[in-house]
């Protein structure tokens, strides 16, 4: 039997903070124009009308809507069931999941029950001329990007995360079409109790909206950070870091650019002492100008800037503070 | 409670832009915290079991586990598990797990530093169809349970389980090196068991590059995406001042908030 349709999972729990799935939504038009297939959004919940409406209006042409009272609060064994259930009936061709820490829990474990294949963290997906799925990912910590495809296993199920696409702009006059779907009530398993649960204060100093940031990468020095700190102060931007620095607790993981953290996309972005790893260069592009400082001059950093600097970034980063308070 | 924790042996390669240059493989970074919270939830009357599929380099890595704490090693290795991608993995250790008998928790770590796709943990769980515990920041052992504190999406949450179940840790904490006296004795009395598809059971159609769902097509080192004007630090120049003026050609003036003579802060675009 064929598969058809590229779907999204609508991951709708932070929707307001959150627009992967709209723009996981705009890549799959895209790409559906190039397969000649229609794109469909995957929403399980109760209450969720509203977002059936948003997702109509940033691209979805087939609702696939799966409404239960058990369903409104997320749960991964439930969630997990029902969208397997789903894609069984409904044969996708391929599944593109929101890479938020959920949808990254999601994606593995439904292929791992379709026995299909799934890669992650995806920094491009394309169609190419043969009509394959190509999903582009970052290995050997970010130095490389890896072409991955799937076998003859349907659906083919890909992670991305946030920022990797751009939203498409509101079509209110836009109509899909709604599938309801009944799912059996075993899907409905959780073998996971929930003892107590809360919300995790939002965070101050959003490094996401910023107009300006400097981003301090592992070829700062612990001394360095605080001056990284004092020109962000001084210039009025926000501070980040790369991986390395949050592995060795230089700095906490809410200042995290790349992939696994957040995306920026300011007007200036100085980044200080990075190597300019795949995950990290990924979470950047959006940057209107860029500034890169590394003492190596083949660093891949000097690749995603527009002002490179070879040269010692504690030293530049001291020196420029001291030209800024003259 | 008995424990398995999976481990992966990594191959660290140089910086980007430099030809890769494997050299022996480390224990994955991240793993150590799992290994850690296995050691912590296994207690006194509990036993660890470190587990890994690799080549037989690996052994090194599953060595080190032992000097931190881990009582047995088993390292899958066979040329027919070569190659495989996540599903294929999950299946070798998931049938080493089962082969191993008597798992209460199989605890995984989140990331590795090399494909880092954290799809291990979450496809082993449902390989052994035992639930699964995520981001586990902290875990205690109950009686027949597991319970303690997950982070996900900004969301705090205290769960439980009972066993068997699997565990993914978030890295997180300081590392820990073994003490090199017990380094140095493991690496010389430690056993490290090594066991083949056949040994447990696995049908190797589902294993390795043609036992896998995904296959690679190309490893390429992205290209340059934006053509940089590149200015050299060199003693007796004035780097920061040519910074500036390529900054002020774009329309971008850095200015020190304390001093800005527009009375306000920062930066103008």
């Amino acid at each position: 039997m064929m598969h058809e349709g590229i779907w999204v999972f609508g991951d709708h729990r932070n929707y307001y903070q959150d627009r992967v799935t709209l723009q996981l939504l705009a890549r799959a038009r895209d790409m559906a124009e190039k397969i000649h297939t229609y794109v469909g959004v995957v929403v399980i919940g109760a209450g969720v009308d509203e977002y059936c409406m948003e997702y109509t209006a940033h691209g979805a042409e087939k609702i696939f809507l799966v409404e239960h009272e058990s369903l409104r609060e997320y749960s991964l064994g439930r969630f997990t069931g029902v969208l397997t259930e789903l894609v069984r009936e409904c044969r996708p061709e391929i599944l593109l999941v929101p890479g938020s820490d959920f949808g990254r829990l999601l994606a593995p474990k439904v292929a791992a029950r379709l026995g299909t294949g799934a890669s992650s963290d995806c920094i491009a997906l394309d169609i190419d001329e043969e009509g394959f799925f190509v999903q582009m990912s970052a290995v050997h910590d970010g130095s490389a990007v890896a072409e991955i495809l799937g076998r003859e296993a349907y659906p083919q199920i890909a992670t991305v995360r946030p920022g990797v696409y751009r939203e498409r702009p509101h079509d209110y006059s836009a109509k899909a079409e709604l599938v309801r779907v009944d799912v059996d009530e075993g899907a409905f398993r959780e073998r996971i109790r929930v003892i107590s649960s809360s919300r995790e204060p939002a965070e101050s100093g959003g490094l996401e909206g910023a107009q300006c940031v400097v981003c301090a990468g592992n070829g700062i020095s612990r001394g360095g950070i605080k001056r990284v700190r004092e020109l962000a102060a001084l210039i009025s931007a926000e501070t980040g870091c790369t991986r390395p620095l949050v592995e060795k607790n230089l700095l906490p993981h809410d200042r995290l650019i790349g992939q696994t953290g957040k995306s920026v996309r300011p007007e200036l972005l100085i980044v200080a002492g990075a190597s300019g790893a795949a995950q990290f260069t990924a979470a950047i592009g959006g940057s209107k100008c860029i500034v890169a400082v590394n003492r190596d001059q083949h660093a891949a950093v000097f690749g995603h800037c527009d002002i490179g600097i070879v040269g010692d970034a504690d030293s530049v980063i001291r020196r420029l503070i001291a030209r800024l308070k003259k | 409670m008995n424990i398995v924790v999976c481990i992966k042996h990594v191959m660290k390669r140089k910086a980007p832009g430099s030809q890769p240059c494997p050299r022996p493989g480390i224990m994955n970074p991240g793993d150590r915290a799992a290994l850690r919270a296995a050691v912590h939830l296994a207690g006194n009357a509990g036993e660890v079991t470190a587990l890994t599929m690799g080549p037989p380099g690996a052994e090194d890595t599953l060595r080190e586990a032992l000097a931190l704490g881990a009582r047995r090693a088993v390292l899958v290795c066979d040329a027919r598990c070569a190659e495989s991608d996540t599903l294929a993995t999950s299946y070798v250790l998931g049938c080493a797990v089962k082969k191993l008998g008597n798992a209460d928790v199989v605890i995984c770590g989140t990331r590795t530093i090399d494909s880092d796709t954290g799809h291990v943990g979450p496809q082993l769980s449902e390989l052994l169809d035992i639930p699964l515990l995520p981001y586990m920041q902290s875990c205690s052992a109950g009686k027949g349970t597991v319970r303690g504190v997950s982070r996900c999406d900004g969301i705090v949450q205290e769960i439980e389980a009972d066993c068997p179940c699997l565990i993914t840790v978030d890295e997180c904490g300081e590392r820990v090196y073994p003490p090199l006296g017990k380094l140095g004795r493991v690496f010389t009395e430690g056993v490290v068991e090594r066991w083949d598809a056949d040994m447990i059971g696995a049908d190797t159609s589902r294993t390795g590059r043609d036992g896998s769902p995904t296959w690679v097509r190309s490893v390429k080192h992205p290209e340059r995406k934006r053509a940089a004007v590149i200015l050299h630090d060199k003693p007796g120049g004035d780097v920061i001042g040519e910074l500036l003026a390529l900054l002020k050609e774009r329309d971008i003036m850095l200015r020190a908030r304390v001093r800005s003579d527009r009375g306000y802060g920062g930066y103008d675009a």
